[in-house]
């Protein structure tokens, strides 16, 4: 079974020796020697009647980035929304099994999902900046936090993590919604950024931009890997061959296959990957 | 070439459009005709006398000083107590409850609650705040049976105004470690707040023009002094224009009219600060 060879695969380990280990496992297998942040095990999701997401277990490295593909309607969203909460707001939404964040069950019951959200921020498809300036779009998330000391130092630093200090910084009071598409979707980066979450979860972030401000958003996500875990759903599979190092595939709400991306897409070990990565369906 | 279909297909779009440009038209002049009417009886007696004197058996010693005065007080506290209710009862429906059918029980009642006649509310009034609470017929039981009256339509704008706002906004606000009051207070409320203005505006111009219910509650037609708290007794703009307009003689028709003229202009006044907020917070939301 697929899922079985990945737990061998990836290691439950959350140890901080894990690169001391490396040094005396073979160079393909130091590559995936990395702390789990988050793992899935025997998640099934559903909604009322009808189950998206079917008994999946999969680990997501620190600091790398993740990418889960599969055709529409195979539950990749559903899953990606059950990492930090966001499936609480559906009505008839229904979780079993766990999730858990440095081995702790995010839906056990003394987790708090509003504790949740300021540790796993989330990136949406379509940008949706607030109807307010700049300056309070990136500085809301911390100030409702009470974070409130060197709030503009946050919010520049936010701004420069998601490469757009430099075009907003004379006009930080003006509307979030003067700005185009890429910047208004680089401004939601850096607002989940200046919660300074340790994993950024992105829900088709490109699917709404034009081919430069995508290449932009994939040039940050390459810096952002340095500090943050990155989880990216995506509808285009060019896109999760250039920036991720892990794929998962998943079809009608089934883990098909997990590996590092090179592997998924040259040599796919599942016939259904492969006809999905050549584009034979979905 | 045109086929003979074609023509008669463009025939047809004509008459419809002329059709509703006609109308559109009608209320226009239906509303023109009523103002010329109206502005023609009653502008002669439109003054500042006019304003500044209490009712009185002598036409040319009349004046809505007590009404005017009645209809502001009346509406003040309207507010007071419809507003803080409807929005609060607007926000529990729409950002609270799921949808079950317990809430879809509660829609129901406040859509019908929204078409009963309004000489209902006054018969309520009348015995709950008249009657019951002993009240009499002040200020205060007046707007309290006011408020009953616009609730629902207060309730239903709230609640539409927020339908209105993205949920992408909620969500937004969600992913960044909000409550659900910090998203609501900060992102809801405030996109939705024209919406809920326009729609308190338009509750209140309503009831400034009901007179059922005040009568039913037993408002006095003859009021010789300004009402100076809430439990005093009162008269209003559409009461003094009904007994002016019972009356037989030419000279109180025609002071109904100018009554009438006010009432409008106030109506006037209302609406267009319900279209400047409208205006202003939108500009501030782009």
């Amino acid at each position: 079974m697929n899922v079985m060879t990945l737990k061998n695969f990836l290691p439950e380990k959350t140890s901080m020796d894990s690169n001391a280990m490396g040094k005396r496992l073979p160079a393909n297998k130091r590559a995936l020697e990395n702390t789990i942040v988050l793992q899935a095990k025997n998640l099934t999701i559903s909604y009322s009647e009808t189950s998206a997401v079917n008994n999946i277990s999969m680990s997501i490295p620190e600091r790398q980035i993740t990418a889960i593909i599969g055709p529409s309607g195979c539950g990749k969203s559903t899953l990606l929304r059950s990492f930090n909460r966001m499936n609480d707001f559906i009505p008839g939404a229904n979780l079993n099994g766990q999730v858990l964040y440095r081995g702790i069950d995010l839906y056990g019951c003394n987790v708090d999902p509003v504790e949740v959200r300021r540790k796993i921020g989330m990136v949406f498809q379509k940008p949706n900046p607030f109807p307010k300036s700049i300056f309070q779009n990136v500085a809301w998330g911390p100030l409702i936090n009470g974070y409130r000391k060197e709030i503009n130092e946050r919010v520049e630093k936010s701004l420069q993590g998601a490469a757009l200090w430099d075009e907003v910084k004379d006009r930080l009071g003006d509307s979030a919604m003067t700005l185009s598409g890429g910047q208004q979707q680089r401004l939601c980066i850096a607002r989940a950024l200046a919660m300074e979450p340790e994993i950024i979860l992105m829900d088709e972030p490109c699917s709404a931009l034009d081919p430069v401000s995508t290449t932009r958003i994939e040039d940050l996500m390459f810096e952002l890997k340095q500090q943050y875990t990155i989880v990216i759903v995506t509808h285009n599979m060019q896109q999760a061959s250039r920036v991720s190092k892990f794929t998962a595939f998943f079809d009608a709400g089934n883990l098909i296959e997990f590996g590092e991306t090179k592997n998924i897409f040259t040599h796919p070990k599942n016939t259904r990957t492969e006809d999905y990565v050549t584009g034979r369906f979905g | 070439m045109i086929s003979e279909d074609l023509t008669r297909r463009y025939w047809i779009a004509k008459i419809f459009y002329w059709f509703c440009f006609a109308v559109a038209w009608t209320g226009v002049v239906i509303l023109g005709i009523l103002l010329f009417h109206v502005t023609r009886e009653g502008i002669q007696w439109l003054d500042f006398q006019f304003l500044s004197d209490f009712p009185s058996r002598f036409p040319a010693k009349a004046g809505i000083q007590s009404a005017l005065f009645g209809t502001l007080w009346l509406m003040s506290f309207t507010a007071l107590f419809s507003v803080p209710i409807g929005i609060g009862s607007g926000i529990y429906l729409e950002e609270f409850t799921h949808k079950n059918r317990y809430s879809r029980f509660i829609d129901l009642n406040i859509s019908n609650l929204a078409g009963v006649p309004s000489i209902v509310y006054g018969m309520l009034g009348l015995v709950i705040f008249v009657r019951w609470f002993g009240l009499n017929q002040s200020v205060l039981a007046g707007s309290m049976t006011m408020s009953l009256l616009i609730l629902p339509i207060i309730i239903i704008s709230t609640r539409e105004a927020l339908r209105a706002v993205p949920n992408t906004i909620r969500q937004a606000a969600f992913a960044l470690g909000a409550t659900r009051w910090q998203t609501i207070y900060a992102h809801v409320l405030p996109a939705a707040l024209p919406g809920i203005l326009t729609g308190i505006i338009l509750a209140l111009s309503r009831a400034v023009g009901e007179t059922a219910p005040l009568i039913m509650i037993g408002a006095l037609t003859y009021v010789a002094f300004v009402p100076e708290g809430p439990m005093d007794d009162f008269t209003a703009l559409p009461i003094q224009i009904f007994n002016w307009a019972s009356r037989p003689q030419k000279e109180f028709h025609e002071l109904a009219a100018a009554g009438i003229l006010v009432l409008l202009f106030v109506l006037l006044l209302m609406n267009s600060i319900a279209v400047y907020i409208r205006h202003w917070s939108e500009k501030r939301n782009r």
